[in-house]
């Protein structure tokens, strides 16, 4: 009652019992498991539930090796199912203190993830586990910085030089850094996933930004709510945050699919990407035949058309006038020119006329132009091959799920096939190796749905790993609604808070061990936590993200105007300086 | 042993048990108290668990005629008993070569052996592993949960006063792995340590 009266006090002396928090100090002991099934631990008589969480590292010492283990459940354990349903008499002191802790315990369930070698310390997968009665203890910060190592350029376990990326703490933990490596992260296609509101934006933004900052591969951004590109909203007090141009001026080009909305922003976009209409192929439109609910004979008569009329088919059979003239039949007479198209085309009227009709209103998106002369395509791969990352802004079209897809999917398929080319080309050393290019794509399971994910160019690449040097950072709030098959070759997933069991499911496909996290990830905070798991960490962490302020800004070199002003006064007298030495 | 005069003598012995004579006095040990008694090249000891007083001719006499009783003449018969008050121990460890041992000794007490009370050294020292637990607690024909919270609680009491409650919630908690499957058990021995 006592510390009720004095709250600051009680408090005080809570926190300082959560900092103990015990780091370091031992739990109970290992008493059952499996290497398949993840580790029982009966926890000694003196510790708390109530002070562990899942998520968080244990470290075992066992045999010349030290495991590290992820708690990935909690739970209440008696000797006897007569304590459930006649409890002991607890108000009894002594009888509390015998029974508590040694007749009811609590048990905790741990993912072994990792052993370390005590001889040559290097970590790496776990292959057996720690035996009976091993003492397990909570990680010390030390243990955990060891495994993830330090920020920065380093050498890995093969001997190669790899950027390890800072990517946030551990939870309960202030002074460890998160890295991951940027390079495991680029080589095979990476995922971003959480509901909306979690935080993804931010996550892929920072992930961006260190993978421009290091320049182990270029990006394609289809930013689809323009929020990389100049300037991100942030639902904190300053509204706004820097997008990626602001960071790395020299290193990212803005281009738009609408001029007045970037314009408006204020943006500074550095070209707008327009679309030749007699560029659009079949496939192109192919997928999006979910959005335009498109029949499969509407999809058949595209490829016919484009076969039998040749590269301005579509321009063609958007234009009334032509459409009208068809077959030489006079104009204003309507429909007979279509008649005599499907008659040629061996097509039904009705068909054609359903597909005009649907085309239309993609017909009318101002960045499809009727030049052929603007070749978006080559400029955005030039850029690209001079190291400098893209973000595409959608502008107002940012909403509109069709536009999106077509452009993605029509840029895509593109600079793919220029890759394809030239890494086919360097492979006949008779040419350069592309730039390793990340391709980031918002609503993900929109292009990788198990109906088209084999279809489109984005499945391709998924499957493809990085054959060509192309590969995807997928971000998306439904991991469920991709193909099995793609998520499978994803390597890297960095999961924010999910609700949905199926999308929770699916972030877990393909990675061995994985359902034993699900507990972690339901419960990861709402904002800012995410669970990493895959290529590019040692061991699936949990981790409280790295803020996005001018902190960071500062880190990647960012240098705002009073501190150029200062710099620039700072030069200035060091000149001076220097001048009247030399004279006197 | 500290006492200077043993408490009495072996009067039968098996090696699970030893039963010794004594005048009916105040210093007769208590339940749960550890007595020891010499058995060749060993020390045996026991908890004693039974004081039996049994009656004689003259008691009977003196009852029958109902008559009014001094308190002299009743210290006086009990002074002269022609059989003794018998007390048994159940046996729990033994010392050898300066070591105890928590099993049954190689043999028992002899007849007419003295049977000396422990001091609380000793009493600590004997009872300090908790292998004799299980000796107790299969003996059958003694209230074995009453003795081995009795002895329990003697045990507490040769510790400092601020490590008894410590000594008895360890040793209830071995008591609790113990007795992990007979809860009423469990719960009939910590009560009585309890209070």
């Amino acid at each position: 009652m006592d510390d009720f009266a004095h709250p600051d006090a009680y408090l005080a002396s809570l926190r300082a019992e959560a900092d103990h928090a015990d780091i370091g100090a031992r739990l109970g002991r290992v008493v059952a498991g499996s290497l398949s099934s993840g580790l029982e631990v009966r926890l000694d008589h003196d510790r708390r539930l109530e002070d562990l969480a899942v998520g968080r590292y244990v470290v075992m010492k066992a045999g010349g090796r030290l495991f590290f283990g992820m708690i990935t459940d909690i739970a209440l354990d008696s000797t006897h199912p007569a304590f459930e349903k006649t409890p002991p008499d607890l108000d009894n002191d002594f009888l509390r203190q015998v029974y508590l802790g040694t007749s009811t315990f609590g048990r905790l369930h741990v993912s072994p993830l990792l052993e370390l070698d005590e001889h040559n310390r290097i970590p790496r997968p776990v292959k057996t586990i720690p035996g009976h009665y091993t003492p397990v203890t909570t990680a010390t910060p030390e243990e955990v910085a060891y495994v993830f190592g330090t920020e920065g350029l380093r050498r890995d376990a093969d001997g190669r030089t790899v950027h390890y990326f800072h990517i946030g703490r551990p939870l309960e933990m202030e002074d460890v850094k998160i890295t991951l490596s940027l390079e495991r992260l680029v080589a095979r296609s990476s995922a971003v996933f959480g509901k909306s509101g979690t935080g993804k934006t931010f996550l892929s933004r920072l992930l961006l930004a260190g993978i421009i900052q290091s320049d182990v591969a270029v990006n394609l951004i289809f930013d689809m709510h323009n929020e990389y590109g100049w300037a991100g909203s942030s639902e904190g007090a300053t509204r706004t945050v820097k997008g990626l141009k602001q960071l790395f001026p020299g290193r990212v080009t803005i281009f738009t699919l609408d001029p007045e909305s970037s314009r408006r922003r204020q943006s500074h976009p550095d070209a707008t990407v327009t679309i030749p209409a007699d560029r659009i192929e079949p496939e192109d439109l192919e997928m999006l035949a979910g959005v335009l609910d498109l029949s499969e004979a509407q999809v058949g008569a595209m490829y016919v058309m484009r076969r039998r009329l040749g590269p301005g088919w579509l321009g063609n059979f958007m234009n009334d006038d032509w459409v009208d003239a068809y077959g030489g039949n006079d104009t204003g007479t309507g429909s007979s020119g279509l008649r005599a198209l499907a008659e040629d085309l061996d097509l039904h009227q009705s068909t054609l006329a359903a597909l005009r009709r649907k085309l239309d209103r993609y017909w009318r998106y101002e960045f499809i132009t009727t030049r052929s002369d603007e070749d978006s395509v080559s400029r955005i791969l030039e850029y690209l091959q001079a190291g400098r990352s893209v973000v595409l802004e959608f502008g107002r079209y940012g909403n509109d799920l069709g536009a999106y897809l077509l452009v993605a999917n029509f840029l895509t398929r593109r600079i793919h096939q220029r890759y394809v080319t030239m890494k086919e080309r360097a492979f006949g050393a008779a040419g350069e190796e592309p730039r390793p290019l990340v391709v980031t794509i918002e609503e993900a399971h929109k292009f990788l749905d198990p109906q088209i994910a084999r279809h489109t160019i984005f499945g391709t690449i998924a499957r493809e790993l990085r054959k060509y040097n192309v590969t995807l950072l997928i971000v998306d709030q439904r991991p469920s609604g991709i193909d099995p098959e793609v998520m499978s070759q994803v390597g890297t997933r960095i999961t924010l808070a999910l609700d949905n069991e199926d999308d929770i499911r699916a972030v877990f496909m393909g990675i061995s061990g994985g359902q034993a996290l699900r507990e972690v990830l339901a419960r990861l905070d709402s904002k800012e936590q995410a669970l990493i798991l895959g290529h590019a960490v040692p061991m699936p962490v949990v981790v409280q993200t790295r803020p996005y302020d001018t902190e960071f800004y500062r880190q990647m070199g960012y240098a705002d105007e009073e501190e150029l002003e200062a710099r620039f006064q700072q030069n200035q007298a060091l000149m001076r300086g220097r001048q009247r030495n030399r004279l006197t | 042993m500290a006492s200077a005069s043993p408490l009495g003598r072996v009067l039968r012995s098996s090696t699970t048990t030893f039963t010794f004579g004594s005048l009916d006095n105040p210093d007769l040990p208590a339940f749960g108290a550890l007595v020891a008694a010499e058995a060749g090249p060993t020390w045996v000891y026991g908890l004693v668990y039974e004081v039996l007083i049994q009656d004689d001719p003259f008691v009977r006499q003196v009852v029958a005629a109902a008559g009014e009783l001094t308190a002299e003449r009743v210290e006086d018969m009990r002074q002269r008993r022609q059989v003794p008050v018998e007390i048994t121990a159940l046996t729990i460890a033994y010392r050898q070569d300066d070591r105890v041992y928590q099993r049954l000794p190689p043999r028992p007490p002899a007849a007419l052996q003295p049977v000396w009370a422990c001091d609380e050294a000793t009493t600590a020292q004997v009872l300090a592993e908790v292998t004799f637990f299980r000796t107790v607690l299969n003996a059958a024909h003694c209230p074995s949960e009453e003795l081995l919270a009795a002895a329990l609680r003697r045990a507490a009491a040769c510790k400092l006063p601020e490590q008894q409650q410590a000594y008895l919630v360890n040793a209830g908690r071995e008591l609790a792995r113990l007795l992990a499957s007979d809860l009423p058990r469990l719960d009939a021995i910590l009560r009585r340590l309890a209070s």
